[in-house]
């Protein structure tokens, strides 16, 4: 009995989602499962470009979420595509340093760390530090890049840095700030400077189950789910398109 | 004399999956990387920072290790063994550490906010210190047992000669325990060299500063395939060029000592 209910073909479906939806996806498959009887949601959490590079080579997912639209299409064939969310890029800073309160000051402080280029949130980073260098100057933008000490390979190590101290500040997605609530402080960026980062989700070629992916799909674009997202810190997809 | 070859060849059967693994693994990346790639890759800026960085901080955690190690190891191998085996396991402890815990581990020792708060994250000497930690039981282990193999009638004979402390070491220690050094510093230098997990979360990554080939193979993998597969292949052959030194070097000692 036991053996026969772990082999039934039970509906599940495989979720491969990028990093930074992390604390939102699993939220949402929770909701997801309660609202749909008998179906698993199985999450899988990896960079986008990581997952990207796993569908293309075959790997079973039903949905793919990713962080950036580059991803996407590097993973192939998938139908369905559809911006769920949007996320914009924020400053963290140390939680016991003073005096900063504006993204100019940050030219001020002592060690600065951001996500590598090779990673979506490093390439938001650079688009965002070079129209901040059109603005203030290039002797700020110098000044800034001189302080950068690292160039993390995922964006939440960047915050575990500032988090633990190591470096005074760093660039962030907005919802990374709000998960780590008050160990560290955020200061926001200017809306015209700051970029949007928008968060595509479809069903790659050859989902083993499609049609769960799409009521899972609907799901993400409904109101239960979009408010999960929303309170982690996701704005709502641009409409009209 | 045919008994014996034969059973030679079925030991060498038996045995063949693992080493089928090892060549196929390295086919696999050597005939995926042709030279065109590699002349072009090493033009990059990148592939050339890190491979310079790599030999740099390389270079500079083996010496200190050589150098500091042969001390403990010497005053290790003088001990009486129950004082000796605690500290041989404690010197061990990186070893057998997983290089993520190492890296955490530094942070929370010599990281701005640890024990012994310091400015060394992201900084090459936190590479250095990443690679000295993580590679200093492969030397100081060889080390000791070198030490302790010595025939102390050697050293006592050598003493009633009349040879200073300095000369004993110089003339009868160290030609005795060469080999065994030699192995331990190679050892030691290809940890260093590969060494990823403790830098990554010690030192970080700034090319030029902190990119090491390992972490430059690691994000070149995501986005540049050829930059990684060409600084996987300078590192494989910079390994296989100092272990076949050694082999070399070892199979002189012994035809010499014969």
């Amino acid at each position: 009995m036991i053996l026969a209910a772990a082999f039934l073909p039970a509906s599940s479906i495989n979720v491969f989602a990028a990093a930074s939806l992390k604390d939102a996806f699993t939220s949402i498959a929770r909701t997801f499962e309660r609202s749909h009887k008998g179906v698993k949601v199985k999450l899988s959490f990896a960079g986008s470009q990581t997952l990207a590079a796993q569908i293309k080579n075959g790997a079973p997912a039903d949905v793919f979420a990713s962080a950036d639209m580059k991803s996407m299409f590097d993973a192939g064939k998938t139908s369905s595509v559809q911006v769920f969310a949007r996320n914009s890029l924020t400053i963290i800073i140390r939680k016991d340093l003073h005096g900063v309160t504006l993204l100019r000051d940050l030219s001020r402080v002592g060690k600065i760390v951001v996500a590598d280029q090779k990673v979506p949130a490093g390439k938001y980073t650079a688009i965002l530090l070079a129209e901040a260098g059109e603005r203030y100057g290039s002797s700020w933008l110098g000044q800034v890049k001189g302080r950068i000490v690292s160039r993390e390979l995922d964006v939440r190590t960047v915050l575990a840095r500032v988090r633990l101290g190591e470096a005074d500040a760093g660039i962030v997605y907005v919802t990374d700030a709000r998960s780590a609530g008050r160990a560290v402080q955020a200061v926001s960026i200017p809306s015209d400077l700051n970029v949007s980062a928008s968060y595509p989700a479809a069903i790659p070629q050859g989902a083993p189950n499609p049609v769960g992916a799409a009521s899972f799909l609907k799901y993400l674009h409904g109101e239960a789910a979009q408010r999960i997202l929303r309170s982690q810190g996701f704005l709502a997809p641009l409409r009209g398109k | 004399m045919r008994r014996d070859s034969a059973a030679t060849a079925g030991w060498l059967l038996l045995g063949s999956p693992l080493a089928l693994l090892v060549l196929l693994t390295v086919i696999g990346l050597v005939s995926g990387t042709p030279i065109s790639t590699l002349r072009e890759q090493i033009g990059n800026e990148s592939v050339r920072e890190a491979v310079l960085l790599s030999l740099r901080t390389t270079l500079i955690s083996t010496a200190a290790i050589i150098v500091f190690g042969s001390c403990l190891a010497m005053g290790i191998a003088r001990l009486p063994m129950r004082l000796a085996s605690p500290l041989e396991t404690l010197i061990t402890i990186p070893a057998i550490m997983p290089p993520s815990v190492a890296g955490i581990a530094l942070l929370l020792a010599f990281g701005r906010q640890g024990l012994v708060p310091t400015s060394l994250p992201f900084t090459t000497a936190a590479v250095i210190l990443a690679q000295t930690f993580v590679a200093t039981p492969f030397f100081v282990r060889e080390a000791v047992s070198a030490f302790r193999s010595i025939d102390s009638s050697l050293v006592e004979a050598g003493r009633l000669d009349g040879a200073s402390s300095a000369g004993l070491a110089r003339y009868i220690v160290l030609p005795l325990a060469l080999p065994f050094l030699v192995t331990g510093a190679i050892l030691a230098w290809t940890r260093a060299l590969g060494e990823f997990g403790a830098t990554i979360l010690f030192a970080g990554n700034l090319q030029g500063e902190t990119q090491t080939m390992p972490l430059a193979i690691y994000l070149g993998f995501e986005s540049n395939l050829d930059e990684a597969k060409a600084l996987a292949v300078i590192l494989l052959l910079c390994a296989v060029a100092v272990l076949g030194f050694l082999n070399l070097f070892l199979r002189r000692r012994m035809a010499f000592a014969h």
